[in-house]
């Protein structure tokens, strides 16, 4: 097996530009579905850091915390999905803005 | 007979005053009358027993002691009653005038609302005023003083649906209180000088423990001074007198004239040693007597209520007293307060005949003509003004005269305080005839109806009979007491000569004045001449000054800050709770996205704070 | 124990009250009015029993449980002299109450029992309690009822005086609290026990700065209770809110724990602080005096007036505590207990003219002494006893709190002084508007009846009774003064 090393920097740089895509979705699309989606991108890149940061250091810590992000993930999308439905019940759609009851 | 007696004296006005308010006027009228009249009469007739009792025994001083009020840490005021010869001669006035006016009383008010509560009120107060005159220390002597100025309240407001007499009831009181409390803090300061507040310890230890003229003495002399000015109607704090007029006609005559307003003259005179260690103080006692009976004159001039006149009339006379004691005259200041006593409870019973025959008519220009229909009252006045005047052989005269000429010895001062008075005396000649005339000469204005019963007119009789020859025989009794006297120190020669011939150039010229008055209309009606009436018929104008500069910026600063400025600080800071309670609220949107922009920045912050350090 | 029984038996005769109204209507004030009477001959017994000897003291009462043992906190209950005259005024100012208060309450009677009784238990552990914490745990729970007092049957700004009311005095009780523990600390941080004992701290040797401060703290605490200018403006609110029954336990009882409490604690356990802070307390003293009386005469609100006079007395209790001699602390304790009666009588009084106007401003009233001269009567007697008409209690209260002052402070007595001229503006302003003068348009407006006079006329008699032989009162607190005046060791 030929070691083809990518430099850590590099791959951090990636799982950064990701974060920050899937950040800005979450700030400026006002549809639920792709907040959440925009979410999942941004854990993903989290996920990535941790494993390239355990290639990195040959530590089997970065993927055990992969393998966390993605149980968490998992659950985050069931509960939300859960929620979307719920909110398409109860106000016939998903425009998130149109969803701030909660307020002060 | 026993002096042990001298507590019914007066206890019994105190169980009058009881019975009646416990019974809240149930009683027949005739029943309150007797028990009104009748409590004062027993407490005369045994103040009389204990009189005759205190000379057969030739004691100098007789004290009682009833219980002991208060013993806190060497401050022992006990309930004592203490007779001398001073307080012997008030003790007479009090019940023997008293008793008389509340014979006159029973007649007066028995067609008036309250009969029963205005008897109640009046023998509280001779209770008081025997408090007053019978407290051996200047704590029960105060426990008196406030007492007869709480009754004075009381009866002045009397007829109380009217706010005007409420009005004047509270100005009396108030005032008066202003006073008081002076009075209150000479006794802090006597107290503290002396450990004691008996008025015989006091005087014996500033005798020997203060020396001529010291600043405490001067101090607590001129507080005690305050208190007197106020219950006494004296300048500065003489301006209630007048309006206190608003209650009955008795309650003039008892508390207004002859006993309660002379008890600053009582309270000079028992502490009299501290006066004369304190020579400023007596002169200005004299000087605040002398401008007194001056200004009180003038405006009695002025005055068209015929209770009105002989009210600037008893602050007048009352100044003549103060005048005698700054001057020394004790004796002669105590021989005044009795004959006044007489004369002019006199002349507000006749006065009271006069306004029951009209209907409440009080404006003597109203009246005239009026010696046919009212021949008794009429008597009655004459004699009372004769005596006010001090022509000779009444028993003002007598009094009028010691002080007049004691004053003319005083020292350097003492030709001005004479000159004062005698143009006083002839200012009294003055307004006296003024009354005299207009309302009893001269046309007649308002129809009489109704006679006096003989409780109204057996009284005045008495009266009238004091009012001459209660002066003959000098006032032997409060020698033993006070000081030289001026008692018995006649002066010969041109002197007296003009003294007493003053007040009889007053009287003619005034009845040649006022029987011709129409002849001075035309003086009187210029633009001058009204603003000087109107001057002295407002008491020259102390009232106005009063009310601008205390009354009016009292009551303004009141108003504006009814809600408490205070609380002001405390509605701020519950104000600026709430902004910030409100701000942070704000921030709450409910938007998603907002909350999510504020995370992702919130988290830049700290990751930059975190790289920065 | 007796001390324990008898604040158990309040809390429990509150419950009965509770309960009783549920059984039978009208039943709750019944139950009330027996147990109080019950509390009050049970008061007598004890003062009337042998006395105690504890820590150098005699006491009518005495008892020590165990509690907290871990933190040294005790149930430790006593009675001297002021306790029990304290306790006795509030036994009889809560017969007052209730009987003040026998037709006004229409809604939720029993529960309205339940916390009068309530309050009244903790104002008698107040008055009792020798265990700082305790001290502490019972001025909480007399506050927590007399919150809901005002809260529920109070009247139409109730819910903001309830409020402002429970605000300020628990902000204040938890100063007081940090002092207590600061001061618990400090005592253990020299001796290594933890103890809140009252005669153990007694001892404590504290820093002079330290003490100062925890002095403060106990301090600030009693002044919002007095009330002394600047903390007082939750009085007027709550006084005027509160229903008549409150009015009366608030003006008449729970005023005065802020001034048991100076004389209970902030003197014996902090005397050098105390001293040094003499003066700035007798200002506030004679600032309340003034400022209390001036406010009081702008009201047309006659229970505001009256709680604006309170103000003005209680400055009157605050300068004598820190006059500091024999003759001013009598006097002070005297104005306690007799601004307690007049007081109570005056908002008794407003309680019943508001049940028959159904309003409290004095401009809409006058002229009511030709329909009501028996209430006319009373209430004349009561303002004149609060201007200080010698031969009632109050005179005898201020003339010696003025006379003692005198002796430290000149000017001081005399600024304090001239609010005796405003004591007589305002009480005498306040009897004209409501029954002198022109009268208003009323119609069934019933005179005072037996129920009412049965508790009036006693009041009035009491007052005489003080003003005439005050030494009974002076007997039982003479005590106490004396070693007040001792220990300070600083004397004028």
């Amino acid at each position: 097996m030929i070691a083809i090393s990518i430099p850590l920097e590099h791959v951090l740089v990636l799982a950064a530009v990701l974060f920050l895509l899937g950040a800005t979705g979450v700030l400026v699309r006002r549809n639920v579905i792709f907040q959440l989606m925009s979410l999942e991108i941004m854990m993903n890149a989290c996920g990535l850091a941790f494993i390239a940061g355990g290639a990195r250091w040959g530590a089997p810590d970065g993927q055990i915390m992969y393998m966390l992000v993605l149980s968490l993930a998992a659950a985050e999308v069931a509960v939300g999905l859960g929620l979307v439905l719920q909110l398409e019940r109860r106000f016939g759609h998903l425009d998130i803005d149109q969803a701030s009851e909660l307020n002060g | 007979m026993n002096l042990d007696l001298l507590w019914i004296v007066s206890a019994a006005p105190l169980a009058g005053s009881l019975a009646l308010l416990v019974t809240e006027g149930r009683l027949p009228k005739a029943w309150v009358a007797a028990i009104g009249a009748g409590s004062i009469g027993l407490s005369a007739g045994v103040a009389l027993l204990v009189g005759i009792a205190f000379y057969d025994a030739g004691q100098v001083a007789y004290a009682q002691t009833l219980w002991t009020w208060i013993d806190v840490d060497g401050f022992t005021p006990r309930i004592t009653l203490q007779l001398d010869g001073l307080s012997l001669v008030m003790m007479g006035v009090v019940t023997g005038v008293g008793f008389l006016i509340h014979v006159y009383a029973t007649g007066y008010m028995a067609r008036e609302d309250g009969y029963s509560r205005f008897f109640a009120y009046m023998n509280l107060f001779v209770f008081a005023m025997l408090m007053l005159v019978l407290g051996d220390n200047l704590l029960l002597l105060y426990l008196g003083w406030e007492g007869v100025g709480l009754c004075s309240y009381l009866l002045i407001g009397f007829y109380h649906l009217d706010p005007a007499n409420g009005y004047a009831a509270r100005k009396a009181f108030v005032v008066t209180r202003v006073g008081d409390v002076a009075m209150a803090l000479g006794l802090f300061l006597l107290y503290r000088e002396f450990g004691t507040l008996e008025i015989s310890a006091i005087l014996d230890n500033a005798r020997t423990v203060w020396s001529n003229g010291s600043p405490i003495c001067t101090l607590a002399a001129m507080l005690l001074l305050g208190g007197a000015v106020g219950k006494s109607a004296q300048i500065p704090l003489q301006t209630w007198l007048p309006d206190a007029m608003a209650g009955p006609t008795p309650v003039s005559a008892l508390i207004h004239a002859a006993t309660m307003v002379t008890a600053g003259v009582y309270l000079i005179a028992r502490m009299h040693t501290l006066y004369v260690l304190a020579p400023m103080a007596q002169l200005a006692v004299a000087v605040v007597g002398a401008a007194t009976l001056f200004i009180a004159a003038v405006s009695a001039l002025a005055q068209r209520d015929i209770k009105r006149i002989p009210a600037y009339s008893t602050m007048s006379q009352i100044g003549y007293m103060f005048m005698a004691l700054g001057v020394g005259a004790w004796s002669a200041a105590i021989f005044h307060l009795v004959t006044h006593a007489f004369f002019k409870a006199l002349l507000f019973l006749a006065a009271g005949s006069v306004i029951v025959a009209l209907h409440h008519e009080q404006n003597i220009y109203r009246m005239g003509g009026l010696w046919r229909r009212l021949p008794i009252p009429f008597a009655c006045m004459l004699i009372g003004s004769a005596a006010l005047s001090a022509l000779p052989l009444t028993s003002g005269f007598y009094s009028k005269d010691e002080i007049l000429l004691t004053s003319f010895a005083f020292g350097a001062s003492g030709p001005w305080f004479w000159a004062i008075g005698s143009a006083a005396a002839l200012l009294t000649a003055l307004y006296t005839m003024r009354m005299i005339v207009v309302v009893f000469f001269g046309e007649q204005r308002t129809q009489t109806h109704g006679h006096d019963g003989l409780n109204m007119t057996v009284p005045q009789l008495v009266l009238a009979v004091l009012a001459i020859g209660g002066g003959w025989f000098g006032l032997a009794p409060v020698g033993a007491v006070l000081p030289d006297g001026g008692l018995g120190s006649h002066h010969g020669g041109v002197l007296a000569g003009i003294t007493m011939s003053v007040p009889v150039v007053g009287v003619v010229v005034g009845w040649l004045v006022f029987t011709h008055r129409d002849r001075w209309a035309g003086l009187r009606e210029t633009r001058v001449g009204e603003r000087v009436r109107y001057f002295l018929a407002s008491g020259c104008g102390f009232d106005a000054v009063y009310d601008v500069l205390i009354v009016r910026p009292f009551v303004a600063l009141a108003r504006a800050n009814r809600n408490d400025v205070v609380d002001a600080v405390f509605a701020a800071i519950a104000a600026l709770s709430r902004a910030l309670y409100r701000a942070l609220a704000a921030t709450q949107t409910g938007h998603l996205r907002w909350y999510a922009v504020n995370m992702a920045l919130g988290l830049a912050l700290m990751l930059l704070l975190a790289i920065g350090a | 124990m007796i001390l324990f029984w008898l604040i158990a038996f309040l809390l429990v005769a509150g419950l009965v009250a509770w309960a009783a109204e549920a059984v039978r209507e009208g039943a709750a004030r019944w139950v009330s009015l027996v147990a109080l009477a019950l509390a009050l001959t049970f008061v007598y017994s004890v003062w009337n029993a042998p006395l105690i000897e504890a820590h150098d003291t005699q006491w009518y009462a005495f008892v020590n449980m165990a509690w907290i043992p871990r933190f040294g906190i005790a149930v430790q209950l006593a009675m001297d002299g002021l306790s029990l005259m304290m306790v006795a005024l509030t036994l009889v100012l809560g017969i007052v109450a209730v009987v003040s208060s026998w037709t006004e309450i229409a809604q939720r009677r029993g529960f309205f029992q339940f916390n009068l009784m309530w309050t009244l238990a903790g104002v008698v552990g107040v008055f009792t309690a020798f265990d700082l914490f305790l001290f502490f745990f019972f001025w909480e729970v007399m506050l927590v009822p007399m919150y809901f007092l005002i809260a529920i049957w109070g009247h139409e700004a109730r819910a903001y005086a309830a409020m402002k009311f429970f605000l300020f005095t628990q902000i204040s009780g938890l100063v007081m609290l940090l002092a207590i523990l600061g001061l618990v600390y400090a005592f253990n941080a020299s001796t290594g026990t933890i103890t809140f004992d009252y005669f153990a701290l007694l001892e404590a040797d504290l820093d002079p700065r330290l003490g100062f401060v925890l002095m403060l703290g106990f301090f600030l605490a009693f002044l919002v209770k007095l009330p002394g200018v600047p903390f007082h403006t939750w009085l007027p609110d709550a006084h005027t809110q509160a229903p008549t029954a409150g009015s009366v336990i608030l003006a008449g009882i729970l005023l005065k724990t802020g001034a048991y409490g100076l004389l209970r604690f902030v003197l014996p356990l902090f005397p050098e602080a105390s001293v040094e802070f003499r003066f700035p307390a007798m200002l506030l003293g004679v600032v309340s005096v003034v400022y209390g009386g001036y406010v009081a005469y702008a009201q047309s609100d006659f229970k505001r007036l009256v709680a604006y006079s309170s103000v003005a007395h209680m400055g009157f209790v605050l300068l004598g505590v820190y006059a500091w001699n024999a003759i001013a602390l009598q006097g002070a304790v005297m104005q306690m207990v007799a601004h307690g009666f007049s007081t109570a009588a005056l908002f008794m009084m407003a309680g019943a003219l508001q049940e028959r106007l159904h309003t409290r401003d004095m401009n809409r009233m006058g002229g009511l002494w030709a329909r009501a001269p028996r209430m006319g009567a009373l209430t004349l007697f009561f303002a004149v006893a609060s201007l200080g008409i010698p031969g009632l209690g109050n005179f005898v209260g201020e003339f010696m709190v003025l006379l003692g002052a005198f002796a430290v402070h000149v000017p001081l007595t005399v600024v304090a002084g001239a609010g005796l001229v405003v004591a007589a503006v305002y009480a005498l302003w306040l009897v004209q508007r409501s029954f002198q003068g022109e009268t208003v348009a009323v119609v069934d407006f019933k005179d005072f009846g037996a129920r009412e006079l049965a508790v009036q006329v006693p009041l009035a008699l009491a007052l005489v009774w003080l003003g005439l032989h005050p030494q009974s009162v002076f007997a039982l607190s003479e005590p106490l003064v004396t070693r007040l005046t001792a220990f300070s060791g600083i004397t004028p």
